[in-house]
């Protein structure tokens, strides 16, 4: 079967481009060996690429991969918690990620930015944290392995090495979760300890009794550690359980991967003994040993009661209780996302706002108390994938820092200005 | 073994969670959107940002992408349409757009990466470039994109329709508009057929 000319020639940029099958490529063929015409057209043709292909692929700016590579890795950490994302929209996560992270590290800074508060209650895990945190600010910035097998739990004949390991590692998760609880709904966090775990609020039992199993349960671990508090709300297990386990796995591994924190860490902090002594008590005992004197009621810090409204502000916010307008995220370099908190007053109580850097992004964070004054910006730099978070409490002026720093210069103190300033995505997000 | 993979294999990992998965898309993918982008809108700073628009899109929309999308199909479609968007909201920054480079071709070519001619290539390749990217740049957009599309990008015919909006058969013929301009563009230029010499196998360059 022979093709007409005029149908050869249609079909000569498909055969060019190795779009036909074998059998009309053939026939393309044995019209093209007849018809000079149609011959021309494709020496042309194929003269015409070859010259254009020696233009090459043009390399991009380098700078640029690694805020998309951060960027992927905030998507897919928020993404392995699936089912709870499809509660919050998108951007809610990704500062949860952030929070996280937030939590752990802001516990530890906050311990040894505020020593009077460890002199009040002398806690095992802060002495362990407190040298090895002070040389790495940024305990949780470990890239986050996609899915982190569970650390076996340490027998009591494990080498004393791997024993202070993991005696840091329940120190870690320990200094977490009660920087969890303080940051996060105290009351609320406490009272459902008290309703599911009855255990951790009395007194430790003897040391060969059994540990209590809420506490030694890493998807416990994972329930009070989602700062988003919809989890902690939730009493009878559900198949989100191998999900919040696949995070208490998660934490644990970016506690585990930061190495010169646990193993320094108890090095310097911990006696040989003291070590065995912890490897042979159960991870929640150990818990609960270095818990006791938080749990004793004493007299609330400044920064505590700046935390607490704080918390008090994300928890109304979660609960639908604040009106929120923003705008973003929109898809550029610089200020891509801003969030107003307002109460019923139309008081702003929280402004949030991110930015995106060459190689990360900036989120900080304004608390602002009754009188309208800023109390708390929580600063979360993403840099190449690192997290550093900084947290400064202002006094009740809003102007000072409570810890007699020099306050950054950029916090917002009048939010309604910033309101009112052009929105950083344009017209749209 | 990353490397056999097909993107739409690391597309389903990275949407499980898989940050690595999106890692090797963009070593993969990076620098031919970028190659398109730059001389669809003919300036690279801008070509930068919506490459960086372009991945943050992916990102974002990762959840939404379905199996059965061609992932470059997608991602083309993505950067093609925040070039397209961007230039109707700059109309009125036209003035360094594609209309600048003269016929030389030096605007563009000076916009294009800086580095020089490779240790293999001569010094006819280093004037070659230039008139080459002019010649693309004389074509109207609607051939350009698809001409990328097809010969630097190489999607299928088919698949430049789904990016485009246009039938298979209006993408065909735009790509022989687009050869043909080439043709007559490279001969005003002076570049003949004889200087295709010049060109190297493809997969050498990529």
């Amino acid at each position: 079967m022979t093709l007409t000319h005029d149908a050869c020639r249609a079909l000569l940029i498909d055969l060019a481009y190795g779009e036909l099958d074998r059998r009309a490529a053939l026939r393309v063929e044995d019209h093209l060996a007849g018809c000079p015409e149609c011959r021309t057209e494709w020496e042309r043709l194929g003269a015409t690429r070859r010259t254009m292909q020696a233009l090459e692929p043009v390399e991009p700016d380098a700078g640029g991969e690694r805020i998309l590579l951060a960027a992927a890795r905030q998507a897919a950490d928020a993404r392995a918690a699936t089912r709870q994302a499809r509660l919050f929209p998108g951007w809610v996560w990704k500062l949860s990620a952030t929070t996280a992270a937030v939590l752990i590290v802001g516990g530890v800074s906050y311990r040894i930015l505020w020593p009077q508060q460890a002199l009040q209650a002398p806690d095992r895990a802060s002495e362990v944290y407190a040298p090895a945190a002070a040389s790495s600010p940024t305990v949780a910035n470990a890239p986050l392995p996609a899915a982190a097998p569970p650390m076996p739990a340490p027998s009591a004949g494990a080498a004393p090495r791997l024993a202070a390991k993991a005696a840091a590692k329940r120190g870690a998760q320990d200094a977490a979760r009660s920087v969890a609880e303080e940051r996060l709904a105290p009351h609320k966090a406490k009272k459902e300890m008290a309703a599911t775990a009855p255990a951790s609020m009395a007194p430790p039992p003897p040391p060969s009794s059994p540990a209590p199993v809420a506490d030694a349960d890493p998807d416990r671990f994972a329930l009070r550690m989602t700062p988003e508090g919809g989890a902690v709300k939730r009493k009878q297990p559900t198949p989100d359980v191998a999900e919040d386990a696949r995070k208490a796995d998660q934490a644990e591994e970016e506690a585990k991967d930061a190495p010169l924190v646990g193993v320094a860490g108890a090095a310097s902090g911990l006696t040989v003994s003291e070590q065995a002594a912890r490897s042979r008590q159960a991870p929640g005992q150990t818990a609960l040993a270095e818990r006791r004197p938080n749990a004793v009621p004493k007299p609330a810090s400044p920064q505590e009661e700046i935390d607490a409204l704080a918390q008090a502000i994300d928890q109304r916010g979660r609960a639908g209780q604040l009106a929120r307008v923003g705008t973003g995220p929109c898809h550029k370099l610089g200020e891509v996302e801003r969030r107003f908190y307002r109460d019923d007053g139309g008081r702003i109580v929280s402004y949030q706002r991110r930015e995106l850097t060459g190689d990360g992004s900036v989120t900080v964070e304004h608390y602002y108390d009754q009188d309208g004054r800023l109390r708390l910006a929580r600063i979360t730099r993403i840099r190449s994938g690192q997290r550093t978070v900084e947290r400064i409490y202002l006094d009740a002026t809003g102007e000072r820092s409570l810890s007699g720093d020099r306050v950054p210069t950029g916090l917002v103190r009048d939010p309604e200005a910033a309101s009112r300033s052009a929105t950083p995505c344009g017209d749209g997000p | 073994v990353a490397a056999e993979e097909t993107d739409e294999r690391l597309m389903l990992r990275f949407q499980a969670g898989d940050a690595g998965a999106f890692e090797s898309l963009m070593r993969r993918h990076r620098r031919p959107v970028f190659s398109f982008l730059v001389r669809l809108v003919g300036d690279r700073p801008r070509a930068e940002d919506l490459l960086q628009d372009a991945w943050l899109k992916v990102v974002d929309a990762a959840p939404r992408w379905e199996r059965r999308a061609r992932f470059t199909t997608w991602l083309y479609t993505i950067a093609r349409n925040l070039a397209l968007d961007e230039q109707r909201k700059a109309v009125h920054r036209k003035s360094e757009s594609l209309e600048a480079i003269g016929a030389d071709g030096r605007s563009l070519a000076e916009g294009l990466p800086g580095e020089g001619p490779g240790p293999d290539r001569g010094a006819e390749d280093a004037l070659m470039r230039p008139r080459l990217e002019a010649a693309l740049a004389a074509l109207p957009e609607e051939q350009r994109e698809v001409f990328l599309l097809r010969e630097y990008a190489g999607l299928p015919f088919q698949e430049i329709g789904r990016v485009t909006g246009v039938s298979e058969n209006t993408v065909k013929s735009r790509m022989r508009y687009a050869l043909e301009a080439l043709r007559r563009q490279l001969e005003a230029l002076g570049v003949g057929p004889d200087d295709a010499v010049a060109a190297e196998p493809r997969s050498a360059t990529r």
